[in-house]
């Protein structure tokens, strides 16, 4: 998985030596395990919180001042219909897998230098993958409106 | 006030009906702790934002607030014609969630730029420039290679090269090594004293450059730098910012409990017991204190914070702010010889002279930071309001008569407040700053000086998101 994000990385035009965009995956994926003896429980619906005031699952809804998730674990990044990205996400040619959605959540800036996403993130490893799981749920039809 | 935003709420609901239908997509499922309770002191935005999601997910919120109206420090001057903001006044096009407030809210944001703003001229040891004649001034101190830099410009372009790479760079401690008093910067940067005092007169990050982090200028230079490529105008809301709070207040299931400040929070194995000054007692399950660090000092924890986190709560400082708002009809301030907004290191600071769509008023507000203050500070208000308005007719003798004063408002007098916002001396980032939010027991902390990534009015909503996935992992 590491080797996915650090190849990943020249096509965004990141820089290789940012130590924290080479986010251990998999280290995170084995501290999963532990989220309940580390109180870490909180459902990945739960945890959209901290996407939700900028963020909607409704491709429908424009209003928030980021695009929308739907459907985000695989999309093209910078892909939303006439959403305006920055020069650095619109330029970007890769896919929002779930290993650069994880270092994305806890890194924007130092995995795409110029996104606009302005976000510090409070959750933990385990925490992430469970709203990349959420996210990749909510995106099966129907599974949004809840 | 606060029974008067109610009022309005059904009117607001039905304007944002298709909003608030869009928000149910995802309203914050319960966290299978249904009835638990949680205390939120300060009804200012992180205050009621964090209320506003605790409902969303099921929790019942009390909120409790010192002064008799909410918004804190966002306070729009509702009396005075052209509603002039006091308090947080520009909204970035990049504050998600307080934009996401406000359209779910329906309250009408605008673009900044409607409302006419006079450009800045310069009136340096009493000597007028503009922006093209500064380069040439006599009392223009700058080194050959920044003469052209006007003073208002002057320290975001010594600061261009900032190394904040990620948003919250600042107080993650990876620039721990930047936390160091700007003055120093800006004399290996060429500045002589003259030239340093020049550019701390109007400085809003600390009473002097020697008393600022470096760290916080970068800071404030990143998050500037990132609105600016957002791409898109700076906002208000049209009937004024105090909306966004007055809305976010009347939505809440329970009202907020207004002009009744906690004076103790006591914790223990059960939960968080606040008493108040009228004598009410409050009990809940967790609590979140939102409120500026000044009011924080004021309420006595049982038992007491951690050595750490109470010289952190006590060491931060607010910046002094006075504003006098004054009003001009069109004729009166075409006489005024004052040549639009100023930006000065008299006595009187800065003007900001605007004009409201269709109005023919202009409104100037006077905005005097740090120790400039002090001058007027032992005068009661009228005699400060109008100690302020000599020492400008003293520069503009035209303007007298011509202006009338209709507010004075000075953040650092006010008790709940103790100044605009915190700001952070030298060192004082790396030593105090994680300290500041450390959850103590039941007790979970957010406000503007907490935030991250953001800071101002976003950085509050921000904070109180944090203080909520805090809370949340305890309760449910």
């Amino acid at each position: 998985m590491l080797a996915a994000i650090a190849f990943a990385l020249p096509e965004l035009g990141a820089a290789q030596d940012d130590d924290r965009a080479e986010l251990s995956a998999e280290s995170a994926e084995a501290s999963a395990e532990s989220a309940e003896a580390n109180g870490t429980h909180l459902s990945g619906e739960t945890l959209f919180l901290v996407c939700a005031g900028c963020h909607s699952l409704d491709p429908a809804n424009a209003e928030l001042v980021g695009p929308h998730l739907a459907g985000i674990v695989g999309r093209q990044a910078g892909a939303v219909d006439a959403y305006p990205y920055s020069e650095a996400l619109a330029g970007a040619a890769f896919a929002w897998e779930r290993n650069l959605l994880f270092s994305w959540v806890v890194a924007a800036e130092s995995l795409v230098p110029g996104t606009h996403m302005l976000h510090h993130s409070h959750l933990e490893p385990a925490e992430v993958f469970r709203l990349i799981d959420f996210l990749e749920s909510a995106a099966r039809p129907g599974n949004h409106e809840r | 006030m606060i029974e008067g935003a109610v009022d309005s709420l059904t009117r607001r609901r039905l304007l944002a009906a298709g909003a608030l239908a869009a928000w149910a997509m995802w309203r914050g499922r319960p966290a299978v702790a249904r009835g638990a309770r949680v205390l939120v002191v300060g009804a200012g935005l992180s205050g009621l934002y964090a209320a506003r999601l605790f409902e969303q997910f099921g929790f019942e919120a009390i909120v409790v607030e010192a002064r008799e109206r909410v918004g804190g420090r966002v306070l729009t001057l509702d009396a005075i014609e052209g509603r002039p903001e006091a308090g947080g006044n520009l909204i970035g096009a990049n504050y998600g969630r307080l934009l996401a407030v406000a359209a779910q809210s329906g309250v009408e944001m605008r673009s900044a730029d409607a409302v006419e703003t006079l450009p800045t001229a310069y009136l340096i040891d009493g000597e007028p420039a503009s922006a093209r004649s500064w380069r040439d001034s006599t009392s223009n101190p700058l080194p050959d290679g920044l003469k052209t830099v006007t003073p208002d410009r002057l320290g975001a372009f010594l600061l261009r090269d900032h190394p904040v790479r990620n948003a919250a760079d600042w107080c993650n401690g990876t620039l721990a090594h930047l936390d160091v008093a700007a003055r120093n910067f800006f004399l290996g940067r060429g500045l002589d004293a003259v030239a340093i005092a020049l550019l701390g007169a109007n400085n809003g990050y600390g009473n002097t450059l020697a008393e600022t982090s470096l760290l916080s200028l970068y800071r404030t230079v990143a998050g500037i730098e990132r609105a600016i490529a957002f791409g898109r105008p700076t906002l208000e809301a049209v009937a004024g910012n105090q909306r966004v709070p007055e809305a976010m207040a009347a939505e809440l299931a329970r009202p907020v409990v207004a002009g009744d400040p906690v004076i103790v929070l006591e914790r223990g194995a059960d939960g968080v017991a606040a008493a108040c000054r009228s004598g009410r007692r409050l009990e809940a399950d967790a609590a979140i204190v939102t409120i500026p660090l000044p009011a924080l000092r004021q309420i006595e924890f049982r038992p007491t914070l951690p050595r750490v986190q109470r010289e952190a709560i006590d060491s931060i400082r607010y910046l002094k702010l006075t504003q006098a708002h004054l009003v001009a009809d069109r004729a009166d301030w075409t006489a005024s010889g004052l040549p639009g907004s100023l930006w000065s290191n008299a006595p009187f600071g800065r003007l900001f002279v605007r004009r409201p769509p269709g109005s023919d008023t202009y409104n100037i507000t006077v905005w005097i930071n740090g120790d400039s203050c002090d001058r007027y500070d032992a005068l009661p208000d009228r005699e400060a309001g109008t100690r302020i308005l000599e020492d400008l007719f003293d520069a503009y003798p035209d303007a007298r008569d011509r202006l009338r004063l209709r507010a004075l408002v000075r953040w650092h007098l006010d008790p709940w407040s103790r100044g605009s916002w915190a700001v952070w001396a030298p060192g004082q980032i790396g030593r105090h700053f994680a300290a500041l939010h450390e959850p103590a027991g039941p007790i979970h902390f957010a406000g503007e000086h907490t935030a991250y990534a953001y800071s101002g009015m976003e950085g509050a909503m921000e904070s109180a998101e944090r203080a909520v996935l805090e809370v949340l992992r305890t309760l449910s």
